[in-house]
This record gives structure tokens, sequence and C-alpha cells, in this order.
């Protein structure tokens, strides 16, 4: 009778465990989906400046131009290096297409070659220019290949905050993306993952901060985010990235976004 | 059972959250600060010293045989109507000759090589209208896709006075030419004036990479010839058409004159894409080439490539080009000239280049091989960039010359290591 007991208050703690586990999942899914959903603007220009720091703190600065824009479901981005002088007129335009079957379309103009080349799509998790965010980290991710765990509640800066766990649920997407898993917080007032931890298959950790943002008419912007490579407590690597004279949803002519442009420059 | 159930759980609950407090303490909450960006003004440069060291005791090309610095400036200004003028020039000094003793250089080694300024772009570019763009004066304009092999990319000559020795962005030698772009929809017609006749300049008489005594007296042109290019991108493909009357690069010897007659050339390229994959082809046909052994006689040649580039590794590119050049109605006189052409020429280069330590040092390896077993000669080269800081590079690399072929039989004792530090401002 004992044992009968005890498995009938297992059987209930099991169950009560699984529904709550299944709750979290949904719970999760539910705030990711917030998080995708997210408004970020129709169009965005604004300056870029990457400071590439090493571990023995020295710093190296490139200073861009961004344009992006909706196509639809699509998204096109135009980047022009106006500094340093060696990278000087470099230029890389994207278009990020909305469905995973179809490959992105990259050109590169660089000033040494003379032309503009078009690029193969990288390995995500290859680094994107240089910094400590991987073209992977430039792109947004399809939630169907994750399971996502809320770890619990907590504060960022004085806001409350999610602690969502997501893990890949296969293969591909590790292999891809070169994290195994990723813990991100999200702010609850306005759905941003605002830092976040992901777990390379190497070992090594990434950091990403939100250091700045606001707030314009309704949508949140970045103003300052830094990615740190660290293994176990030491830094590896650091990137800053801070935007200014952000122009949010003002029109961009289509033709900033083509093959012609990347040629004449800014 | 259930208490040990419950406390495990609880014990696995607190180590989690230990452990997960534990991995949020890598976040630096200290503020952010960065040293100022250095702004980028109308006029840039770069200096750059560059030594190279021969592997072979032939002497005066022995040991160090360059020791050059060299001052590349460039100007550009916008003007508020969105126009753009651009100019940029290269002085370069090297100091090996007066070091080891002019008396040991012949006279054509010293005249091309020990110093020179060159103009390199200086042209003027903008709109017209909402389709049509204008760029008048000099500058490169490079057709067709591959990076190493040269099959459509006829326009601009070269700088092979040093082979494998010239840096990417010096190798092209800028030509005047009125160049237009009409844009309709995804296409872009492109017709172009070639302003100026310029060959590509080879190893000086004498030089370690030219034994010959003597360099045959070159004809100089002044007519202006026509190219037109007729080019659609789309998602996952590019194609262009070329057609063009322009004076061969090499030549051929006629009376002690090292000639250009015209010749027709009509050509396509082509890019598909596939995931991390590009497909890169080109095709060429020249129709009026001459050549040293035949003199009058006129040849049509047809060249063909095929190349892949793969960017799905880890910060790393790979590339392989083969290409293939056919004489048609060939001549056997073709075999006798001191250096042979062939019936068949073919070309291989493979190339991987790759990122480390956030792109702070990049790696790169080429080889160049002809032959259609490879077995014709070629060169390969392997070379680490290294950023230094902001603006500052230094390039350590060898270049290893692979014999074969007559072409490069001569040269095979060239192999050099060489090393150079720039500051960019």
């Amino acid at each position: 009778m004992k044992a009968k007991k005890i498995l009938f208050l297992l059987g209930v703690g099991v169950t009560l465990l699984t529904t709550n586990l299944m709750a979290d999942e949904a719970n999760a899914r539910a705030i990711m989906d917030r998080v995708d959903a997210r408004d970020d603007g129709k169009t965005l220009e604004q300056d870029m400046l990457m400071v590439l720091i090493d571990k023995n703190g020295n710093e190296r600065t490139r200073d861009l131009k961004s344009y992006s824009k909706d196509f639809g479901a699509d998204e096109h981005k135009t980047l022009f290096f106006k500094s340093p002088a060696d990278v000087k007129n470099t230029a890389f335009l994207t278009y990020d297409y909305d469905d995973p079957n179809r490959d992105d379309d990259q050109w590169l103009y660089l000033p040494a070659l003379k032309k503009v080349k078009r690029i193969p799509s990288t390995d995500k998790s290859s680094s994107f220019m240089g910094s400590d965010f991987s073209y992977f980290d430039m792109t947004d991710r399809d939630l169907e290949d994750y399971d996502f765990k809320i770890l619990k509640e907590t504060k960022v800066r004085g806001h409350d905050a999610w602690m969502i766990e997501s893990k890949p649920n296969n293969q591909a997407v590790i292999d891809e993306s070169g994290y195994k898993k990723s813990i991100a917080i999200v702010r609850k007032d306005n759905y941003m993952v605002v830092r976040a931890i992901n777990f390379l298959t190497n070992g090594k950790k990434k950091y990403l901060d939100l250091t700045k943002i606001h707030e314009e008419s309704g949508i949140w912007l970045v103003d300052e985010m830094t990615m740190t490579t660290k293994k176990g407590k030491q830094t590896l690597h650091k990137t800053i990235l801070t935007f200014s004279n952000e122009k949010l949803n003002q029109p961009i002519e289509d033709g900033v976004f083509t093959t012609r442009r990347l040629e004449k420059g800014l | 059972m259930l208490k040990l159930i419950v406390l495990s759980s609880v014990l696995f609950s607190i180590l989690q959250a230990d452990s997960i407090d534990d991995v949020m303490d890598g976040f630096d909450d200290a503020p952010v600060s960065t040293s100022a960006v250095k702004k980028s003004h109308d006029l840039t440069g770069r200096l750059t010293e560059q030594l190279a060291f021969g592997y072979s005791d032939n002497s005066p090309h022995d040991n160090i045989n360059s020791l050059k610095s060299s001052l590349l400036l460039d100007y550009e200004h916008k003007f508020e109507n969105g126009f753009k003028f651009k100019t940029n020039a290269k002085a370069y000094y090297d100091a090996i000759y007066s070091i080891r003793g002019e008396d040991k250089y012949s006279k054509d080694e010293l005249d091309e090589l020990k110093s020179e300024v060159e103009l390199y772009d200086a042209y003027i570019e903008g709109s017209l209208a909402k389709n049509l763009d204008m760029k008048l004066g000099r500058q490169v304009v490079v057709w067709g896709r591959s990076d190493t092999i040269r099959i459509t990319d006829i326009l601009n000559p070269l700088d092979n006075r040093r082979p494998a020795m010239v840096d990417i962005e010096d190798l092209r030698l800028p030509v005047a030419m009125a160049k237009f772009d009409y844009f309709v929809g995804d296409w872009r017609v492109t017709p172009i004036a070639i302003l100026e006749q310029r060959f590509s300049k080879n190893p000086p008489a004498g030089s370690n990479f030219n034994p010959t005594p003597n360099r045959p007296y070159e004809e100089s042109y002044s007519d202006v010839t026509p190219a037109l290019s007729i080019g659609g991108e789309f998602s996952g493909w590019d194609v262009n058409l070329y057609a063009a009357k322009v004076h061969d690069d090499v030549g051929y010897l006629n009376a002690g004159k090292l000639k250009h007659d015209k010749v027709n050339m009509v050509g396509t390229a082509f890019n598909l894409l596939k995931g991390s994959w590009l497909l890169k082809s080109e095709l060429a046909h020249f129709d009026g080439l001459k050549y040293s052994s035949t003199q009058n006689r006129e040849f049509k040649r047809t060249d063909g490539l095929v190349g892949l580039e793969y960017n799905g590794f880890l910060d790393t590119i790979i590339s392989y080009d083969a290409s293939v050049r056919h004489i048609h109605s060939y001549d056997n006189r073709l075999k006798n000239s001191p250096i042979a052409t062939q019936k068949d020429t073919y070309q291989h280069a493979f190339r991987v280049s790759s990122d480390f330590m956030n792109a702070t040092i990049k790696g790169n390896y080429l080889l160049s091989l002809f032959g259609k077993k490879l077995d014709e000669g070629g060169f390969q080269r392997a070379w680490i960039k290294y950023d230094i800081s902001d603006g500052i590079y230094a390039n350590v690399g060898v270049v290893d010359y692979i014999g074969g072929s007559n072409r490069f039989d001569t040269v095979v004792d060239n192999d050099m290591i060489f090393m150079d530090i720039s500051y960019s401002f």
C-alpha cells in the first residue's frame, strides 16, 4: 500500500512537473514570438562605429554608414566603410531573404580590386568584419529550430526581465551557428533581448550586452552594444558597436541598395 | 523516496541557479569607453617600406635585391551636384641600386625599376540623368569574374615587371577612357571609348626576370578604340556580354619593333550562386591576333574559363579557376619562337585566404600553374598580412617560381622572400 502511495505521489509529481515544464516552454516560446515580432522599423539609416579590442587592450576602429530597408518580408542592407584610410570606400550589399530556402545575394566592392564582386554565403559562424559578431548574429533566427525554457525572472539595469534558455533542436542549426545553446535576457516592458550569452561548441562564450537603447516613435533602437568573447573568465576579444545619427522610417531610395551605388560610394 | 526526489530537484535548481549566476558574472558592468575614431579626409595616403630577398646566387639579384620606399597619395572630392573627382599617384625609390652600385645593373633595369612617379586614377564621375552615369579620365575597368586568370579582363594593361611580386591594387594600370553606364531594370549597358593606348609593363632587359640584353622598341598608338559591355544582375546569378576592338596587349615582333595591332574581341562572363558555392565562367573569342614567328598571318583564338569559389569554411575563402586558350588553324611555326605558343595553353589557379584572430592576421596562398597536367611551370606565393594597429600593417611572404617550360625555366631561381610595412593616413 505504501509503495502504491509513493508511486501515485510520484506520478502526480511527474505529471505536475511535466505540465509545468510544458507551460514554461509555451510561455517561453510566446515571449520569444513577441521578441521576434517586435517592430524595428521599415527603414533605418545610421552611422556606426565599430571598435575591436583584443585581449591586450589594443583597439582598431571602423567607421561605417549603414542603410537598411524592408522590401516586403525581405531586407536589403548596404554598408559603406568611411575610415580608416586602408579600408575606405569598401562597401557591402546584402539582400537578406525571408525564405530560408533562398540563398542571400551579397556583393562586395573592394577598392583594391576596383570591381564589385558577388560573394557566396559565408559560413554563418564566421566573424563579421573581424568583430566578435558572426554573420549568424546579424540574421534573424527561425524560432521553429529552438526549444525554449524560462530559467528565472531577473532584473537588468533596474528593469524586470525573463531569463530564457534556447537550445537548437537539430544538429544542423548547431553546426550553422556554432552555438550549442543561448541564454537570453528579455526585458518585460519592451520584449527586447538586452543581454545574451551564447555558448559556443568550442567551449568559449560570447556575451552580448545592449548597453544603451532608446525609444523613438514606439520603436526601440540600439545606441550601443558590446559582444565579448571569453574563455572561462578570460576576455579574448571584445567589440563595441556605437550607433548615431539614426534616421528611422525616413525614405531611402531603392538605388542605395544596388551594385551601381556600391561602386560610386557614399 | 519522494523526499529524495524533491531534495534532488531543489538541489538541482540551486546548482543551476548558481551556475547561471556564475555565467552572468561574465558581463562587464564597467562603462564602455573607446578612443575617438580617426576621421578620413579627402586626401589620404600610404607610406610603404618594402624589402625583397632573393634565394639565388645570381649577382646582383641575390640576397637583398629590393629596398623600396613608396608613397601613395589619393585625393577625392565630392561636388554638391553629386559628381566626384578622384586621383591618386604613387612614387617610389628603390635604394638597393645605389647601395649595391648602379654599374652592376642594366640601363633598362635602372630606368624601369630604380624610381618612378606614376599617375594612377584621375577621373571625374557622376550621373548625367537618373539612369545614366559617366566616368571620364584615367581609370580601371575590370571585365570578367575571375580574380586570378584574365580571360575577358582586357581593357587595362598590367604591371608585370616583377611577376607575382606586385600588389593587386597596383597590378592593373589605369587607362584614359570615357565610360557611360545606362541602366534599364536589372540591366546595365556600358559603352566605352578607350582614349589612351597603354600596354603592360614587362620585366626590363637585364633584370632577373628578363635575361635578354635588349628590349625591342615598342610602337606607340594614339587612336581611340571602342568597347561595349551589357550586363544583367539577378538573384542568384549574373551575366555579362562584351565586345571590343582593342590593341593586342602582348603584341608581336616585326622588323625589330614590338607592334600591337588591333584585334576584335567578343566574350561573356557568368556567375551562378548556390549556397556557399559560386560558379564562375568566362568565354572570349579573339580575331586578328598576330605572333612573332608567323608575322602577318592573322589567327583566331578562343579562351574559356571555369572557376569555383567556396565560402563555407570558418573565416576562409577557397577558389579554383581553370582556363584554356585555343588557337584556331594552328601553324606549327608558332612552336618555333623562343617562348613557344602552343595550340592549347592551360592555366590553373588555386587560392586560399583565411582570417585569424578577428581578422588581425590574414593568411593567403596562391598557386598558379600552366599545362594540362600542371607541369609547364608557374609560381606559388604564400603571404601573411598582419594589422599591427589602425592604419599600420605588415606583409611577410614567399614567392616560389616553378619550372617546366622555357618561359618559367629562366626565372626558376628567382624565388624570393618579401616583407613590407605600410602606414595609411
